[in-house]
């Protein structure tokens, strides 16, 4: 064992870079992408806990209870006789649901007094809360229909052909695009795993530039081969990562092929360089690791791929027009879900293209900058030495 | 004067010297407290509108009937929506729904208003941009709201008509009468759903990258250095001091969240103690674990950046915990800590829960620290051995 170890020491030694590239741009990619995968095939949840309080206990409330039961996204396992016990069960974490059926509910249903049925949800889990909400509001309204129509046929005697046009007088009928089953894993992985890759793309960036800071303007033919190099490698370790999602996990992708493939080599130029100008300006290599990190971890929170823009305020909506990752979290959800053309995408990689340019540049100044800097210190130190 | 010249340059030399060497030591303190505070009024400034405002709809009116413009007009008046009237035809309309220029639509198709009035059900299409939820679940609730209104506003017309009293008509529309809860969270806002997860992410992280490159710079030391003993004690006195940091930052966090947000933190701190020592112990364990791997600073750096995202996602935080494959919980909660912290965070903070609720995960916690503590020392131990013998070799 101790020889495994001191041979794995000694060739880290020899290739670092081919350690940490291993790490990055191949193990993370298929090791998360196959953990977060795993975690989430179920997709979307289903079978939420719910507890139920049935003051009622007639056969329509039990009925009712059944209905939900029998769905798939409901899955009542827990009874309880207050609804101060039902939300203890919630706040244990044992229902993350509950319905609460008053006293008397069928009784009061029939005289006209139209009681209520509380529902309660737990918002501390959002991805069960926006299923169960909808789901239940669906439930409801079905119920309601067929207690009305009950009412039209019987007190207004509504012929039966008649009845759902003045029961549901504007019947609504949702159409869900590109994600028909409400995946929560293909609205939530593919931008979430492009961003976790970001942080080791922009660190491994940044400790390239570090490393060439002593390449001035003259060489700054190096730094584009540099760039360039390490940027085809993460957008091949960004289109393994997803590959594993495509071929373990089937998710689909209905997208352009060069669109895909044009998005993530861009970005990956854009965001190697970024990390590339932080490695250049930081005069130490962990904090220019540290700090390029920094720049680009909480893109995947401003970049409205979870939490949409249109719910930030507008500082942060204008501030995100700036962020790479802005662009590419959307357009990699969405050429995974809808067929989308490259001429969909082109303004965003138009963007992008500019952007990177004007990091190039920006290098280019720094270089320049840094140049000079450094000639002139040098300068001065000869004229010294020469008075001296 | 020449010389004084050069003596200045040395002197500048030395002031930038102690000037590295000064903001070396004072940095993992400023990550500990102010990384933190930082990411926490950023983040809680994105989240802090608790509704999602201005979601791009489409509307395709085909019949123009005083009916459907009075539909038109609801969605229009709807708080929440941003409503366009662009489009003359299916085909632009997808290709809107395609680009991201509309997140959803609603098509009022030829004959609605004539349906309405001849009592024979009109129909209504919404086309919804799925792909987010978050967009999804306010455009479904506006329609869900409008429709609704409207539909109750005609059924009472009807039972009126056929000669029902107003009052209990009214009682017969609403009939079916639900009122809903979110416990916890009432306005089922992401600030207050997201935000103990983030503080246990960013104990974890800045735990890890305050603590690892300190650990690997004393490893290599250690290959040549003092006697064990004195080594082991100023390594868990640093371990110490970085830990009191991080719990002052978690505080200071919670302090800005509540003033600066409003966000109604329960709990005591007593509590919040009881969890969060033990993961301070686990994570203290798995940093020297990373710490005897990597040999680089700043690629143990990466990997602990790493670390982020992926650990929040498997934690049972975002993706519910019975959601989890039982052999992927098994797992996860095995080799990180995270779970041990984040949930029983978010119980303490955001339900008030109790001893009994969080015990077992601080439990949890500390059988974890009480493998992986004592499994991290001996790894770093063994690692400084055997760089030893390298170096002696």
């Amino acid at each position: 064992m101790s020889h495994l170890i001191a041979w794995f020491y000694r060739f880290k030694k020899r290739h670092p870079y081919l350690t940490m590239s291993v790490l990055v741009y191949a193990l993370v990619p298929v090791v998360v992408g196959l953990a977060l995968g795993y975690e989430m095939h179920d997709d979307s949840p289903v079978h939420i806990p719910t507890v139920v309080v049935n003051g009622d206990k007639s056969q329509f409330s039990y009925d009712f209870i059944n209905y939900v039961d029998q769905t798939a996204y409901f899955d009542v396992s827990l009874w309880a006789e207050t609804s101060e016990q039902a939300e203890r069960l919630i706040q244990e974490g044992q229902a993350l649901a509950g319905m609460i059926i008053p006293a008397d509910f069928y009784k009061d249903l029939l005289a006209g007094k139209s009681p209520d049925i509380l529902l309660l949800y737990d918002g501390s889990q959002l991805a069960v809360v926006s299923v169960a909400k909808l789901t239940l509001s669906e439930i409801m309204l079905n119920m309601n229909g067929a207690y009305l129509q009950k009412i039209f046929a019987g007190k207004l005697g509504v012929l039966p052909t008649e009845l759902m046009g003045q029961v549901l007088p504007i019947n609504v009928t949702y159409h869900n695009m590109f994600n028909p089953t409400k995946s929560f894993r293909y609205y939530l992985l593919p931008g979430m795993l492009l961003a976790i890759l970001q942080v080791g793309i922009v660190m491994m960036g940044a400790a390239r530039g570090y490393e060439s800071r002593k390449l001035y303007v003259r060489d700054f033919g190096r730094h584009i081969q540099n760039i360039i190099f390490w940027s085809l490698l993460a957008a091949l370790g960004m289109m393994l990562c997803l590959g594993v999602q495509f071929i373990c996990f089937g998710l689909p992708y209905r997208g352009t092929v060069l669109g895909g493939v044009l998005l993530l080599l861009i970005y990956a130029i854009t965001i190697t360089c970024m990390g590339y100008i932080v490695g250049s300006l930081v005069p130490e290599r962990v904090f220019a690791v540290q700090l390029a990190a920094i720049c680009v971890l909480p893109t995947s929170v401003l970049g409205g791929y979870t939490y949409p823009l249109t719910a930030m305020p507008e500082a942060y909506q204008s501030f995100a027009q700036f962020l790479p990752y802005t662009y590419l979290g959307s357009d990699i959800r969405s050429l995974c879900l809808k067929p989308l053309e490259v001429h969909h995408i082109m303004p965003h990689l138009v963007f992008l293209a500019k952007y990177a340019l004007v990091e190039i540049l920006l290098l280019l100044l720094i270089k320049l900058l840094l140049g000079w800097l450094q000639k002139r210190n040098r300068d001065k130190k000869l004229g010294k030495e020469a008075a001296l | 004067m020449k010389k004084l010249g050069l003596q200045s340059q040395e002197e500048v030399k030395e002031e930038r010297s102690k000037f590295f060497h000064w903001f070396a030591q004072i940095k993992p303190y400023a990550i500990l407290t102010l990384i933190p505070l930082f990411f926490t009024l950023l983040f809680g400034g994105a989240f802090s509108p608790v509704s999602n405002t201005d979601v791009p709809v489409l509307i395709y009116d085909m019949d123009g009937s005083n009916e459907s413009r009075q539909l038109v007009d609801y969605f229009v008046e709807y708080p929440y929506l941003n409503i366009y009237e662009s489009v003359s035809s299916m085909a632009q309309l997808e290709e809107a729904m395609l680009s991201g220029e509309a997140l959803g639509a609603v098509i009022v198709p030829d004959g609605f208003g004539a349906d309405l009035q001849s009592r024979s059900g009109a129909e209504v299409l919404v086309m919804q941009d799925s792909s987010n939820f978050m967009n999804m679940s306010t455009i479904m609730q506006a329609v869900s709201n409008i429709s609704g209104t409207m539909n109750a506003g005609i059924r009472l017309k009807l039972l009126q008509a056929g000669g029902m009293l107003p009052e209990q008509a009214a009682k017969n529309v609403l009939s079916l009468s639900v009122v809903d809860r979110g416990l916890y969270n009432p306005t089922y806002g992401y600030l207050y759903f997201l935000f103990p997860g983030l503080l246990a992410v960013f104990v974890q992280q800045t735990l890890l990258a305050a603590a690892t490159p300190y650990l690997i710079e004393k490893k290599q030391l250690l290959c040549s250095g003092p006697g064990w003993r004195r080594a082991f004690a100023e390594v868990a006195a640093r371990l110490g001091s970085f830990a009191l940091a991080g719990t002052l930052g978690l505080f200071i966090c919670l302090l800005a969240l509540s003033k600066v947000f409003n966000y109604p933190v329960n709990g005591s701190a007593g509590l919040i103690l009881l969890v969060h020592v033990p993961f301070v112990l686990a994570v203290c364990g798995m940093g020297l674990l990373i710490s005897a791997v990597f040999d680089d600073t700043a690629d143990c750096t990466m990997f602990n950046m790493f670390l982020t995202i992926p650990t929040f996602l498997s934690c049972g935080y975002a993706w519910p915990e019975y959601m989890m494959p039982e052999a992927f919980k098994a797992v996860a909660t095995h080799i990180w800590p995270l779970y041990y912290y984040a949930n029983p965070l978010r119980d303490i903070i955001m339900k008030d829960a109790d001893y009994a609720i969080v015990a077992p995960f601080a439990e949890g916690c500390l059988w974890f620290a009480a493998f992986w503590l004592p499994a991290g020392i001996l790894a770093y131990v063994y690692k400084v051995r055997l760089l030893r013998r390298i170096e002696n070799n």
